[in-house]
């Protein structure tokens, strides 16, 4: 495994090695950028899985590590992993790279959020959730909008146990009627 | 649409602004009573802010316009779906972020007026990143300013679509650094956050795969962002392990639905035949007539396909598609700068 590390300064890489845990060999890729530009990175973090006969077998934007591990299990059985549909030289032309500040980033698995007995926005079409205290108990409760523009509140529930709200309710206009953003 | 509660008049009140499918920003005004319904956000001409595609209201059908593309620039078929307010050029007063459906373009809509008056431009301007048009892999589902990188200046973060019908890949979230000024922002290529999907669950809905709409707030208290995800999770149930008596059956009914559907499609053929050269008023009514007039032959083969499908599906599960909210709790480790 081989990495290239596009941050501003070698004081910065050597920094985000000790503090990760990154002991494989790793690349400052310097001011220019010149190996992220000539692979055409068009976000971090970028992946390539090569076979050992040097043929890119997948390409990664952003690192599924349960895909990233399954390509590499495949590799090293010897089941073929599909090679790009597109070769590399046809990709699209790279932007040009620049300097990233900030970490890789880790989060823990997604988990999928109850409001009281049912999943948050569940089946509804699109869920699109915004953090926000509703109720001014200074917790963040959610709001739940949907490709129909209509918008629930799930309330975030005191203590400090796991994350938990209370059952999604219609967000209501000063008309009495649920607020509609009258799609289409 | 994914709602923003700002106070958009300055008139101490949030306000709810959103980007939604119609291809025009709304926002619903705040006062003491409560939450007026929604309207839409008009320019200084009093004219719709679009991309290219719109829903038509008086007409009611989608329509197009170039009368809001940039200067020099023609351009076809974007679609707004999402809108976020902020005061790019810190100059007081919230301009207007358009996301685009379509390409994945992000555009930027000037406030021309000021705080509790504004005037919004006619034209937009498109966002770069990196030296170029910042075009969001799997398009734009929807957006949001954040200090990611606790710097000082707000990122642009984008939720993707992905394919969120076919067999192609899934969406992701991003988040677009911003390396410029307050008031200047500059944008380089964006950090994955949450990695585009390949959509291929086995199980049980594993991530959301399409349609990511994200918001990001401390939830646990922490001192880091964690990320609230809405979208659809692609999944497979497991398949059972058949008998040799249930794979004959399935082989029965796969030919049995096959035969029930090409009846239905003699039926549609019927009528396709029937409302051939015909007005679109005439073809609605003729095509209604010989609809009823077909039911007591649709109604049973329905009814066969509903119960085949049914049996089908606990033998040989189908393909899920499923939505709810999703909480992506952030475990980076943090480093001094």
């Amino acid at each position: 495994m081989l990495g290239v590390n596009t941050d501003a300064s070698l004081e910065m890489v050597q920094k985000r090695c000790a503090a990760e845990g990154i002991t494989w060999a790793n690349i400052h890729d310097g001011k220019e950028k010149k190996i992220a530009r000539g692979w055409g990175v068009s976000g971090y973090p970028s992946a390539w899985l090569i076979d050992r006969d040097g043929v890119i077998r997948k390409c990664f934007l952003g690192i599924d590590e349960k895909e990233l591990d399954a390509a590499v299990e495949q590799l090293m059985k010897g089941t073929a992993v599909p090679a790009p549909k597109e070769p590399v030289k046809d990709a699209p032309a790279p932007q040009a790279a620049a300097a990233v500040k900030d970490a890789p980033v880790s989060f823990a698995a997604p988990v999928q959020l109850k409001a009281g007995e049912k999943l948050l926005g569940e089946n509804r079409y699109f869920p699109s959730p915004t953090f926000r205290d509703m109720n001014g108990d200074g917790l963040k409760d959610i709001v739940v909008g949907d490709l129909p523009g209509r918008l629930t509140v799930a309330l975030r529930q005191a203590g400090s146990g796991p994350i938990s709200f209370g059952a999604e309710t219609k967000l209501q206009a000063s008309d009495g009627k649920d607020i509609d953003f009258h799609n289409w | 649409m994914s709602p923003q509660f700002v106070d958009f008049n300055s008139d101490g009140h949030l306000d709810i602004v959103a980007g939604i499918f119609d291809g025009s920003p709304h926002v619903a005004w705040g006062s003491d009573k409560g939450w007026k319904q929604p309207e839409q956000i008009l320019d200084r001409a009093d004219a719709r802010i679009v991309l290219n595609n719109f829903w038509n209201f008086d007409a009611k059908k989608w329509d197009t316009t170039n009368r809001c593309d940039p200067v020099g620039q023609t351009l076809s078929g974007e679609l707004l779906t999402s809108a976020f307010a902020w005061d790019w050029d810190a100059d007081g007063d919230l301009d207007l972020l358009l996301g685009d459906h379509t390409g994945g373009h992000v555009y930027l809509r000037m406030n021309e007026g000021a705080a509790g008056a504004s005037l919004f431009a006619t034209q937009n301007v498109p966002v770069q990143a990196a030296g170029a048009a910042l075009t969001v892999s799997g398009t734009v589902a929807t957006l949001c300013m954040v200090d990611w990188n606790r710097d000082g200046l707000m990122d642009l973060a984008c939720g993707s679509m992905g394919d969120a019908y076919g067999s192609g890949k899934g969406g992701g979230v991003f988040v677009y650094l911003n390396t410029g000024t307050t008031g200047a922002p500059v944008f380089g290529l964006p950090l994955v956050l949450v990695a585009p999907s390949e959509k291929a669950s086995v199980g049980a809905a594993e991530r959301p795969d399409s349609g990511l709409y994200m918001d990001f707030g401390d939830h646990d208290g922490d001192g880091d962002l964690d990320i609230v995800v809405g979208g659809y999770s692609h999944w497979t149930p497991k398949s059972p392990v058949l008998t040799s008596a249930q794979k004959s059956r399935v082989a029965e009914l796969e030919a049995q639905a096959s035969s029930l559907r090409a009846q239905l499609s003699a039926l549609d053929v019927v009528i396709e035949n029937a409302i051939k050269g015909l007005d679109e008023a005439a073809t609605e009514t003729k095509y209604q007539e010989l609809h009823a007039a077909q039911s007591e032959k649709r109604e049973p083969i329905m009814e066969k396909i509903t119960a085949t499908g049914n049996e089908l599906g606990k033998l040989v599960p189908k393909p899920q598609r499923t939505s709810c909210v999703w909480l992506y709790e952030n475990k980076t480790p943090s480093i001094s700068r």
